[in-house]
């Protein structure tokens, strides 16, 4: 039987709907600016400042010296050149053009390398004894360096192929504000 | 029957009046909703970030950036000019040497003492020049610049001390800064001595082989200190020439200007010799080559060098102090001092 239920009678139904379609189009068409969290920008000038550090680190003072600051560091890489390396690091990072205020950066530096099996192994260079990394908000720079043929001290021994290969190692320094 | 009663006209479902008003209102009203909701999100944005990064951006075009000309350093600021050729200010030596800057670009960018006019100085205008030719805008930023060398030797400020509680951008970058190419010649003792003039002899070509800027002396675009000593002293530098070797066999004999930028001769504690005859006194002194002394030809007004041209420097004694030969400036004998690292902070507010 053919009866009247369930038919649209009434035109506002159909202006209610368009009504509903169009909002729905203007709210989702609409421009919207979205706010981003300050944090971010705080991890751009972190991670600007220590690009910056190993840059300068990576400079060579003089046109004849063999290697720069930074390759010198990861080449010898004995105590004492991890503390040259702490040290400038420190220097570069923390500095400030006030005479009295510094900044708290903090940081450790890991090595990773390609390793005999081809495949990536990592090496902790850097460690500070007196303090550790307990998840705050970092940012992690990385800079590649090349190391000419020679032995390479204190690292595990799957660095190299041959005892007197050439080794490219991408040094990763994790930062973080104190 | 009934059923066929539904395709006639009648007066169930009709579009009223007063629907018609409701809807209008409703929809201009939601229009200027629209129309606003960006502009009510904007004063949401936090300023600082706006600030972060026109410090940031004005950072990069500082320290990796040599700006345009890549030589500005050398030109006549306080002439109108030639500052038109200063496009945007930039503080490294090259392009590609990011972070390192040039110590004659760094002393003329903070060197913005006001000076009468435009022909009493050697300056830049705080805030104009800063305005159009590094941050671009005509939004009323203020802006404050520190460097300071990371052994503390040197701090160079730009711009007002930030105000207390204000919010601002910031960002703080680690850089390098090339040194002065400096020589030392040592004259030789009057007993084995032949000739009584010291010819130095700067051979472009050879000190613009090296490829890298951080370790080129570059005489048209940096000062070179020469220190001469175990002077015979007292002594008399009768006269200062230098000449460009234009061709083989060639040259001209030229007095350097009397204003800068020019060749001059300081003494032990620093009293300048201002014209010549000079006496000397002390076993040493200098001779000092000023930045754009030698204009390269790709800057205006009087650049005469390029990277194959030969010079000559000539001082003449009343003595003799050397065998006659020619000292040659390049490589062996002259150095560049351990570039300086620095800080440089960039305030935006």
């Amino acid at each position: 039987m053919v009866d009247d239920g369930g038919q649209l009678y009434t035109i506002e139904g159909i202006s209610a709907g368009i009504l509903m379609l169009v909002t729905a189009y203007l709210v989702i068409s609409s421009t919207t600016v979205l706010t981003p969290q300050d944090v971010h920008i705080t991890d751009v000038q972190l991670e600007q400042l220590g690009n910056d550090a190993l840059a300068m680190l990576d400079t060579r003072d003089y046109y004849d010296d063999p290697r720069s600051p930074l390759q010198e560091y990861i080449f010898q890489n004995d105590t004492i050149n991890k503390e040259y390396f702490a040290e400038n690091f420190t220097l570069y990072c923390n500095s400030t053009t006030n005479a009295v205020k510094k900044d708290k950066l903090r940081f450790n530096a890991t090595i990773h390398y390609i390793n005999s099996m081809n495949k990536v192994s990592s090496y902790v260079y850097y460690k500070p004894d007196d303090y550790d990394y307990y998840r705050e908000n970092a940012v992690k720079v990385s800079r590649w360096i090349y190391l000419e043929k020679g032995p390479l001290n204190d690292y595990p021994s799957d660095i190299r192929t041959g005892p007197n290969d050439p080794k490219m190692v991408l040094m990763e320094v994790l930062l973080w504000r104190a | 029957m009934k059923g066929k009663r539904s395709w006639f006209l009648n007066e169930e479902g009709q579009l009223s009046i007063d629907f018609i008003i409701g809807f209008t209102i409703f929809m201009v009203a939601f229009i200027i909703v629209a129309t606003m909701m960006s502009g009510i999100l904007i004063s949401l944005q936090s300023r600082t970030i706006d600030y972060d990064a026109v410090a940031y951006r004005t950072s990069v075009m500082l320290i990796e950036d040599p700006g345009e000309p890549w030589n500005w350093h050398l030109l006549n600021r306080p002439y109108q000019e030639d500052r038109d050729f200063l496009k945007r200010l930039g503080l490294s030596i090259s392009r590609l040497s990011p972070g390192l800057l040039q110590q004659q670009k760094v002393d003329a960018f903070f060197d913005n003492s006001s000076a009468p006019g435009f022909s009493g100085g050697w300056s830049l205008r705080y805030p104009e020049d800063y305005k159009y030719r590094l941050l671009y805008t005509d939004y009323p930023y203020s802006l404050n610049i520190t460097l300071r060398k990371i052994d503390k030797s040197t701090q160079l400020n730009l711009g007002p001390e930030l105000p207390l509680n204000q919010k601002f951008g910031y960002v703080r970058r680690v850089v390098k800064i090339k040194q002065t190419p400096n020589m030392t010649v040592n004259l030789l003792d009057p007993s084995v001595a032949s000739d009584p003039s010291l010819m130095i002899l700067m051979n472009f070509t050879k000190l613009y082989s090296r490829t890298s800027p951080l370790y080129r002396i570059e005489p048209m675009n940096e000062p070179i200190l020469i220190k001469v000593q175990n002077v015979p002293a007292p002594i008399t530098i009768e006269e200062l020439l230098y000449d460009r070797i234009v061709f083989e066999g060639s040259a001209y004999n030229n007095t350097p200007p009397v204003s800068y930028p020019t060749i001059w001769v300081s003494k032990d504690g620093g009293d300048i010799c201002t014209s010549f005859p000079c006496d000397i006194t002390s076993d040493f002194f200098y001779i000092h080559i000023d930045e754009g002394m030698f204009r390269p030809a790709s800057i205006p007004f009087e650049g005469r060098y390029n990277e194959d041209s030969q010079v000559i420097i000539k001082l003449y004694f009343n003595k003799i102090v050397t065998d006659g030969s020619f000292t040659d400036f390049g490589y062996t004998a002259a150095a560049i001092t351990a570039p300086e690292p620095a800080i440089l902070e960039v305030r935006v507010w």
